[in-house]
């Protein structure tokens, strides 16, 4: 009976958490329960979000992937560059005063999420077959993806003009953000995915004891690329996202989501030893840290207050799950 | 006859001291309707491929370039002093009487007006300075609250910001837009919710922003631009040290560079953007005076940026080494204390000023948008512009007709005192 | 033990791809040799080479710091608060005090608190920067009149530059406490056999608990450096150190599992990172095409470690 209502609590003690914040912020703030302030709460969420689910994936086979804060504004930078130079070879106009891209969304599309899957493949590649540590390839892929943004832009940022990402940046479904609708049915695909096919089966099998799992004739290579590519093309969606709504793309953008990322999905309760976590955990870390993030907005406060209280709860969540902390594999 | 020498001295002093300030501001100006008159190329065919490649002209030609809000006419002199709010520097202010507005309590006194206020980096002396202004002004009337946010570089941030401020129903917002695109749709967004936004500085793309409050990019690049000319005599090998591409800053003052040198020997050697940082400029400069070793010039269209790329002249020994053993000629805007120090020193050789203390014209302008909404007063113009200032040189020169200003004599210098 | 001499084994490898890199770039361009560009090199590749001794330690331990730039940042904008008293000492040895206690706070929180050290120098990370900030204001100072402080940057003991001195100062010291002492030697050995050596809780704690308050001053030593150099005390510098001082120390040898590495890869990488800077900036290449570069050699390297001669796992 008491087990029952401690693990009842512990799974939805974030859901709890997230509605005491919304509740203190409803009551702190006058502008905190109003229809443009919760927009932008649950809008704000779903880049971020869609990272921390892609990371989530890696980090229950063991690894973890940095590489997703650069690749999300790849996507679209490639594809703009892409034209761009196709059209110089190719003569026709791509770009309208320099750097506004009023052409095809469907290219763009289609280019970031091949390019998310492309660089999933790499990155689960150099893991598997070249045995680099995820932490380390990942760590070359952003940095890579991180150049190549500023080699391709030459600096500029590029400015999208391109009515369907307009619409997406700015269109409500009942009253929800296009952005959070995204977010939220693709975390409902990965949770069922994960719960109730193959997928989950093997990734968590791995995620629990990798050796074992080998050993059971599991194509242990296969997942854990395939967790790659999961959490890659989660980055490229993101990106898309991020793109439309900010309707310009430029290398610095995006600086630091690797990390943001991690600490959603860390705070969620996903570990990052393996075997512990699920789609729907990413979600909860992410609601909790999106609902104080609006709610430290509506205080006014400083970035700076805001970072120094997100460090001091990435390592208290931690700090407080204690149960699995043996050495894991990064 | 001896009377009426001294009657025309007289009265040459009189006109000259008072026609100074109006002849700086219009004479700026003159020079640059020349160049806007229409593209002509350059003589320099490198230099004028260099000049499209980059774009300038779509943002040169657009550029307003008019006479002053109100007819105010600026003189050296003008202007209150103050301790900075936030950075607690003392501040001389030189535009605290244009479009001014009385101290105390300000229209509806019975309301309390809430100002958004935000902008990036205030590490950045120059930044920090420009949101002194504003809080100082905000200071002066007791109905009037200002919240200052800063983004920190990061665009997407700005925009989640200013979306913060309408959910907070803010009365105005005063921004500082690093990059003029990706603030185009937040700035409409917030005009769309009725809430005037009024930019400084730098302009962003959003065609329905209620004021832009400008500064004269025009007259930074093309002032440099002019002193290369006088003591470079058309040669030299250039190496930039620019703001972000893509920004008005960058745009406006490479490019009024570009138009003044274009038609002379010059060859530019680098073009790095180092966007705003000592840290990143004098990285860039060390490489840049690696890779070549006949460096004569370095045009820098900030102040951080200047003093980095002095840093790294100084710790490579290289401030003598044009060619021919001249000193690298060291082109500067921002007249910070310290950059104006080292025109002092001779070490950099002109710093047009770009003052930051504007933040007091943005609020004053929101506040006035704020009153013709409640049916105070008139609206403010879309444009205000800010007085032309001269550049700086160790020794009093005419240049082309601009006659330059030594350290001594400019007491605006923003940011900690130098050495 | 035996550990020590296999490191020394690939050590062979990186100091062979130094010096046919140096080659290489003596035939590129004639400006390499120079001395001032000599210099130049270890002037810019210092201040992370600095940290990259630090984190080296670390990394042998089986642990990361994330936080390296943060306690750059920070300690310095503690030393900076007190610039106006006008004594650089004061300056230095609270900045380089600073470094210390940020470096044992990481050490504390994953040993006693267990706190994986991913994660807990991810949030220390937030929180030092952030504190520093806080403290400052977000404004930067400047030491400039604190001559010694300065110096540290500036200064020349006859024709070598101080900088320059206390990078080989440092070196030194470092080797001798990583492969001499027993303090070094425990190091290796906590960070190889992690389960046997939790049997001696002791040595496993304070073990790691020296390897991250050792980095910590070496953070700090990196950006009072840093900080003489541009004449400012920003307390936003070091933000992306990390990622690149961990790749030095990979280059170099050691590995996240621990147990690897050493302080000799450690500066040979450090150079070879700096001859290629130096050699792709001779080339009029932009920094940011050099990131993709030395990305490239990064896992070019670490491909080479895993399959080369001596590669066993």
């Amino acid at each position: 009976m008491f087990k029952l209502i401690n693990n009842f609590f512990s799974n939805h003690f974030l859901l709890f958490i997230f509605f005491v914040i919304c509740l203190i912020g409803t009551f702190t703030s006058e502008y905190f329960f109003t229809v443009t302030n919760l927009q932008n709460m649950i809008r704000n969420m779903a880049v971020p979000g869609l990272l921390a689910l892609g990371v989530s994936f890696v980090f229950l086979v063991s690894r973890i992937d940095l590489s997703v804060g650069s690749l999300t504004i790849f996507g679209p930078i490639l594809a703009v560059s892409s034209l761009a130079f196709l059209g110089d070879i190719f003569d026709f106009k791509v770009l309208i005063k320099g750097n506004q891209y009023a052409n095809s969304a469907m290219y763009l599309v289609i280019v970031s999420l091949i390019t998310g899957i492309v660089v999933g493949v790499l990155n689960g590649v150099g893991v598997m077959y070249g045995k680099i540590t995820s932490f380390i390839m990942t760590l070359a892929m952003m940095k890579a993806l991180w150049g190549l943004n500023y080699v391709l832009t030459h600096g500029h940022a590029y400015y999208l003009q391109i009515p369907t990402f307009t619409w997406m940046g700015t269109l409500n479904v009942f009253h929800i953000p296009f952005m959070t609708w995204v977010y939220v049915i693709m975390t409902i695909i990965a949770a069922f995915i994960m719960r109730y096919t193959i997928v989950g089966r093997r990734i968590y099998a791995i995620g629990g004891d990798e050796k074992t799992a080998r050993l059971a004739g599991i194509n242990v290579t296969f997942w854990i690329i395939s967790a790659f590519v999961m959490s890659s093309f989660c980055a490229s969606v993101a990106g898309l996202l991020f793109s439309s709504r900010l309707q310009t793309v430029d290398a610095p953008l995006a600086v630091g989501f690797e990390l943001t990322a991690i600490a959603f999905a860390v705070v969620g309760g996903v570990s990052l030893t393996g075997g512990r976590g699920s789609p729907y955990r990413a979600f909860l870390g992410t609601i909790v840290m999106g609902a104080l993030f609006s709610l430290f907005s509506m205080w006014g406060l400083n970035t700076w207050h805001r970072n120094i209280v997100v460090g001091i709860i990435i390592i208290l969540v931690v700090m407080l799950d204690q149960r699995k902390n043996r050495f894991g594999r990064i | 006859m001896k009377n009426t020498k001294l009657l025309i001295f007289f009265v040459t002093i009189f006109f000259s001291a008072n026609s100074y300030a109006k002849d700086i501001h219009t004479n700026i100006n003159d020079l640059i309707a020349e160049n806007q008159k229409g593209w002509k190329d350059f003589k320099n065919k490198d230099l004028g491929k260099f000049f499209k490649k980059d774009g300038f002209k779509d943002f040169l030609d657009v550029y307003p370039v008019t006479s002053l809000t109100g007819g105010f006419e600026w003189k050296p002199g003008m202007g209150r002093e103050f301790i900075g709010p936030l950075s607690g520097l003392p501040i001389k202010a030189p535009f605290s009487d244009y479009i001014p507005i009385p101290d105390g309590p300000v229209l509806d006194t019975s309301k309390t007006y809430r100002i958004g206020f935000v902008y990036h980096w205030g590490s950045h002396p120059w930044l920090i300075s420009l949101a002194d202004t504003a809080v100082y002004e905000a200071s002066l009337h007791s109905n009037v609250e200002i919240e200052v946010m800063d983004a920190e570089g990061d665009d997407n941030k700005m925009g989640q910001m200013i979306d913060d401020f309408i959910a907070k129903k803010m009365d105005a917002i005063v921004m500082w837009p690093a990059r003029e695109a990706p603030m185009g749709p937040p700035v409409e967004r917030a005009e769309a919710a009725n809430i005037p936004v009024v930019s400084l500085d730098r302009r962003a793309a959003a065609p329905n922003i209620s004021t832009e409050v400008l500064g004269n990019f025009y007259a930074n690049g093309l002032q440099q631009g002019l002193f290369l000319n006088h003591v470079a005599g058309g040669e030299g090998n250039i190496v930039m040290n620019r703001k972000p591409l893509g920004s008005t800053a960058d745009a406006m003052r490479s490019g009024a560079f570009m138009e003044a040198i274009g038609d002379y020997n010059y060859v530019i050697s680098e073009s790095m953007h180092t966007n705003s940082s000592r840290q990143a400029a004098f990285e860039a400069t060390q490489a840049a005076l690696q890779a070549h070793d006949d460096v004569s010039v370095i045009f820098n269209t900030g102040g951080e940026e200047a003093l980095g790329a002095l840093d790294a002249v100084m710790e490579a020994n290289r401030l003598n080494t044009a060619p021919g053993g001249k000193k690298i000629i060291i082109l500067v805007n921002d007249d910070s204390k310290e950059t104006v120090n080292e025109v002092r020193k001779g070490n950099m050789d002109v710093v047009v000023p770009y003052t930051p203390l504007l933040g007091g014209i943005g609020v004053r302008a929101a506040l006035l948008h704020i009153g013709a909404k409640e049916g105070f007063n008139q609206k403010p113009p879309k444009q205000i512009i800010t007085p032309n200032l001269p550049m700086i040189t160790k020794e009093k020169m005419t240049i082309s007709g601009i006659t330059t200003i030594t350290p001594d004599e400019w007491p605006y210098a923003y940011g900690p005192e130098a050495e | 033990m035996l550990k020590n001499i296999k490191n020394f084994g690939s050590n062979i490898n990186l100091l062979i791809l130094f010096f046919i890199l140096f080659t290489f770039a003596t035939f590129i361009s004639p400006a390499f040799l120079d001395f001032n560009n000599i210099q130049n090199i270890i002037r810019t590749v210092m201040v992370l080479g600095i940290i990259s001794f630090g984190i080296t330690m670390v990394m042998i331990v089986g642990e990361i710091d994330l936080s390296v730039g943060s306690i750059a940042a920070f300690s310095c904008a503690f030393g900076g608060l007190f610039v106006d008293s006008n004594s650089s000492l004061l300056v230095i040895m609270l900045t380089l005090f600073a470094g210390t206690f940020c470096g044992f706070l990481n050490g504390l929180g994953v040993t006693f608190f267990k706190v994986p050290s991913l994660i807990m120098t991810l949030g220390t990370m937030a929180i030092i920067r952030n504190a520093g900030y806080i403290m400052t204001n977000g404004q930067a100072a400047y030491p400039t009149k604190l001559n010694i402080y300065m110096a540290s940057a500036k200064g020349y003991i006859g024709n070598i530059p101080i900088p320059v001195i206390i990078f080989i100062l440092l070196s030194i010291i470092f080797t001798i406490i990583v492969r001499y002492s027993t303090v070094g030697k425990s190091l290796y050995v906590v960070g190889a056999n992690n389960v046997a050596s939790m049997l001696s809780g002791i040595q496993n704690n304070s073990a790691k608990i020296i390897a991250f308050t050792l980095c910590g001053l070496c953070c700090s030593i990196a950006g009072l450096i840093q900080s003489a150099r541009l004449g400012q005390i920003d307390p936003h510098m070091g933000i992306g150190w990390e990622l690149t001082v961990i790749a030095i120390a990979v280059l170099g040898g050691a590995s996240l599992y621990g147990g690897k590495g050493s302080i000799e890869g450690t500066i040979i990488a450090t150079l070879i990172i700096g001859v290629i800077n130096n050699l792709l900036n001779l080339l009029g290449m932009s920094n940011h095409s050099q990131e993709v570069v030395i990305a490239f050699i990064i896992i070019t390297m670490v491909l080479l470690h895993n399959f080369g001669k001596d590669a066993k796992r």
